[in-house]
């Protein structure tokens, strides 16, 4: 939403919306390696074992 | 060593420190000094971040454990991302808006003097006492296997250390780990290729995988729940986050590090950058320990890594003994290699040959034990222990010339890495937290600036000496790791309140925080917790201790 009296409001507040989610992203990216990581590693405990 | 490996080993130092002092000249003030100005890009933040972590003990014990526990190590890890996420999102934010030199800076603001003042001090005592077994640790086994004196061992790597850390600061710090990490990751993928290139012809990895992990050391996730083991998922897990939560977050080795980026963007790419990257490269470190394990199934391990050991031995009363065991040992090796042999021809299917091998592993590890006890026997004094000397042994031995040199860089590398971040830390926190809060308010920059070089200095000798007295007290380092684990979760439980638990304030948390550190200490004395509980331990007893205090207080404020 544009706020007329004061252009900046709406960037930093976009700017700040696309930021969270932006990095939302790679954590979840970070919690699927994570996941795949020790998935692999059971695998591989099972297989040699 | 040869002259090359000298060549090597020195001109890599060398070009590692004037590369550091010609990145950070021209410090002008504390801000440049710790800090470096705010300028590092994302990929100087992860590397100096994982290069401070990765201490030399890291490359010459953790190759050594798989061989002789396997991989379960690699657990200890699995923490590290979570807590990546939890400190981008919340502690980088508010440590970028309070423009902070240190981690406890922010206590006052959020408590009060007193609160910021402890954690400054456990830290400092702490730190000050771990920087000095940061520079013993890789000396004592350099100086064992090389015959070099421990002494200038010492001093070279603590020496080298002061120096750009003392001119360059922060910024010497990041960059030189710049190429320190690139040494070191160097080192290990030469390492790693070197040991396949030794195995039998007819070996290839996967049969070296085969043969190790079908004797154990593939045993990288356990699934149960014991909170006695170390190392298994869920403490690995648990206990992981807290501790890399309480060291990536409050540890001001660490905060000095990633405070130093550009912009809030850059040092989450460079902590995300560790999150990523940090479990794949402990498991290539451990994994040269399991390819070490098949290699040393077709190519005589020595009974003792530590030379200096069975020199004991044979010069000893306990000489003939010790001949039968190695004799034994000897013939015992050569029929688990032929069977080995023999089980790998039948497409690893005979179970009973398997046995059998396995029979044999089982008696080589017994007669090393025998060995270890004989020296007991001997002088009660001396520690058996080899783990550590496992990797170093094995490159002396059969590594090239020059690319011993290149290994050795490695460990000093990595030993030169975390010291300098200490000292950089252990010097801004005394400087920051104590001296220019609470002793000498209100001086000039370039005072300040001069007390941060001179305690960097003084903080360099203190490691120096650390490391010699170290040397001549083997059970003070066991006590300094152990003391290092039980301030770790009060500093942590003190962070945690602080971010998350609003409704407690500075007298509360104080008080909580006393009682959290003696309640470690008394499950330290008197009970059979796993170390990496602790991390979760005392930040429990901060939470649910402050709440209650703070209740009374708030009742008390009533009542008035």
């Amino acid at each position: 939403m544009k706020n007329d009296n004061n252009p900046e409001i709406e960037y930093s507040e976009a700017f700040k919306e696309k930021d969270s989610s932006y990095w939302a992203k790679w954590y979840a990216l970070l919690i699927l390696s994570l996941i795949v990581k020790i998935a692999a590693f059971y695998y591989l405990t099972i297989h040699y074992s | 060593m040869s002259w090359i490996d000298w060549l090597v080993l020195c001109s890599t130092l060398m070009a590692i420190v004037i590369y550091g002092l010609y990145k950070s000249r021209g410090q002008t003030d504390t801000t440049s000094y710790f800090k470096g100005n705010n300028s590092l890009p994302w990929y100087a933040v992860g590397l100096s971040v994982m290069a401070t972590q990765a201490s030399a003990i890291t490359f010459l014990s953790a190759p050594g454990q798989a061989y002789t526990d396997g991989m379960r190590f690699i657990q200890y890890y699995f923490g590290l991302p979570l807590a990546m996420i939890v400190i981008c999102a919340v502690f980088i934010p508010l440590y970028h808006k309070l423009n902070v030199y240190t981690a406890y800076e922010f206590l006052e603001t959020r408590f009060d003097l007193k609160t910021r003042s402890l954690t400054a001090l456990l830290f400092l005592i702490q730190r000050g006492l771990a920087s000095g077994l940061t520079i013993y640790a890789p000396a004592i086994i350099l100086s064992t296997l090389l015959s070099w004196d421990i002494f200038y061992t010492n001093l070279a790597i603590g020496g080298l250390v002061i120096v750009y850390t003392y001119f360059g600061g922060s910024k010497a710090v990041s960059y030189t780990q710049l190429a320190q990490m690139s040494i070191i990751l160097i080192g290990i993928f030469i390492a790693a290729i070197q040991i396949l290139q030794l195995l039998p012809q007819h070996i290839n990895l996967s049969d070296a995988v085969k043969i190790s992990g079908y004797m154990g050391k593939m045993n990288i996730i356990d699934t149960q729940l014991n909170f006695n083991e170390k190392y298994n998922l869920w403490s690995g897990i648990l206990g992981g986050f807290f501790l890399s939560l309480s060291y990536f977050g409050t540890d001001q080795s660490q905060v000095g590090r990633y405070i130093s980026g550009k912009s809030v963007t850059e040092i989450r790419y460079g902590l995300l950058f560790n999150g990523f990257l940090k479990i794949p490269m402990q498991f290539f470190i451990l994994f040269i320990g399991v390819l070490l394990f098949s290699f040393y199934t077709f190519q005589k391990p020595p009974i003792f890594f530590n030379q200096n050991l069975e020199n004991t031995l044979i010069n000893s009363s306990y000489s003939s003994e010790y001949q039968k065991i190695s004799q034994q040992y000897d013939s015992i090796f050569e029929m688990k290699k032929a069977l080995t042999n023999v089980w790998l021809e039948s497409q690893n299917s005979d179970i009973q040959i398997w046995k059998e091998i396995s029979s044999c592993q089982e008696k080589m590890d017994l007669l090393r034990l025998e060995s270890k006890s004989l020296i007991a026997k001997e002088d009660k004094s001396k520690d058996t222990n080899d783990i550590n000397y496992i990797f170093l042994d094995f490159v002396l031995r059969y590594f090239p010339v020059g690319m011993i040199g290149l290994l050795i860089a490695v460990i000093f590398s990595a030993s030169m890495s975390s010291t300098s971040s200490e000292l950089n830390a252990l010097a801004s926190t005394s400087v920051v937290d104590i001296y220019r809060r609470s002793i000498a308010k209100d001086k000039t920059e370039s005072h300040y600036l001069k007390a941060s070089k001179m305690g960097t200095l003084i903080w360099g000798i203190f490691a120096i000496s650390v490391s010699n007295i170290a040397t001549k007290m083997g059970s003070l380092i066991e006590a300094v790791n152990v003391l290092g684990s039980i301030f770790y979760g009060t500093i942590l439980g003190v962070f945690l309140v602080a971010f998350f638990v609003k409704y407690i304030h500075g007298k509360a948390v104080f008080i909580a925080a006393v009682i959290a550190q003696l309640v470690t200490i008394l499950f330290f004395y008197f009970s059979q917790l796993g170390f990496l509980w602790y991390n979760l331990l005392a930040p429990s007893v901060i939470i649910v201790v402050g709440l209650l205090l703070q209740f009374i207080f708030n009742m008390q404020n009533l009542k008035k």
